[in-house]
């Protein structure tokens, strides 16, 4: 019975969620845009959501931009970088 | 190879660079890809790439820019192609957060974040939880992630550049920032 049981779109929280995400790729159509801006505001859960979620874009957006130079730097095992250089060698 | 440089052989140069630089380009690998095996393999390739393309070195570069460069090719290579190794989900992460009516499940609802007082990344207790967060996604996944935030392309450019259609990026994109989202609200806000 569930199965035939669909649930308005207006009230979904997993189409919500999936056009908010799907906006940071691509446009959305008039339909979805009005879709998901209802549902986001009737919905908490789902404003958390969207909130958080760009909350992590940004957070990712940083990192990935963050050359790795401000931090400690790491430092690569020794035996390997004797081993590249002996693979250099025979492929000069 | 002899021209005007003065650069002796190439191996030999290069050899001395993986002394100087090696560090600097595994800490990039590594900070972008969060697994120090691919990091590493990233590091021995752009070396060796280095060498063939030695002749087209030209000095004007600073040798660690120009090996960065490399590097990166290296690093964008990879994503592309974990991208499109796809693994099998063994349950769909959307049946475990939504329920059949597609309300959140309990236990799954955004809970509320408590205010930063400073920017999280530069909380190293943070940076350390995110890369176990990214590391636990799906390899192709956490590329999705990755490959939405280098160079900040936007997403039909990267879908063009993968040959792939939009759909799967961005369903894929949005099943890895549901993760990740509660990777980060359980282990780091430990809501």
């Amino acid at each position: 019975m569930a199965n035939t049981l669909h649930t308005n779109p207006l009230f979904s929280c997993q189409k919500a969620t999936e056009l908010l995400d799907k906006q940071s790729v691509l446009k959305l159509s008039l339909r979805e845009k009005m879709l998901m801006t209802f549902h986001v505001a009737i919905c908490k859960a789902c404003r958390r959501y969207k909130k958080q979620s760009l909350v992590i874009d940004n957070i990712l957006k940083s990192h990935s931009q963050k050359s790795g130079s401000g931090q400690v730097p790491e430092h690569m095992n020794e035996e390997l970088k004797d081993k590249i250089c002996e693979l250099l060698k025979k492929n000069k | 190879m002899q021209e005007s440089m003065s650069i002796e052989k190439p191996a030999e140069a290069i050899t001395c660079w993986v002394q100087l630089y090696s560090d600097h380009l595994y800490s990039r690998a590594l900070h972008k890809t969060s697994s120090k095996e691919t990091a590493e393999d990233l590091v021995q390739e752009t070396f060796l790439a280095a060498v063939k393309a030695f002749d087209k070195f030209r000095g004007d570069s600073q040798p660690k820019t120009w090996l960065l460069a490399i590097l990166n090719n290296k690093i964008n290579d990879h994503f592309r192609k974990s991208y499109r190794t796809p693994v099998v989900a063994d349950d769909d992460i959307i049946d475990r957060i939504f329920d059949e009516k597609e309300h959140w499940r309990k236990g799954q609802i955004p809970q509320q974040w408590p205010e930063a007082d400073k920017s999280l990344l530069d909380d190293a207790g943070f940076q350390s939880q995110l890369h176990n967060c990214l590391k636990a996604l799906p390899p192709n996944w956490h590329a999705a992630v990755q490959l939405k935030f280098i160079d900040a392309k936007n997403g039909s450019e990267i879908c063009q550049e993968l040959g792939i259609t939009d759909t799967n990026f961005w369903q894929i994109l949005h099943r890895a920032k549901l993760q990740l989202r509660k990777c980060l609200e359980y282990n780091w806000f430990k809501l």
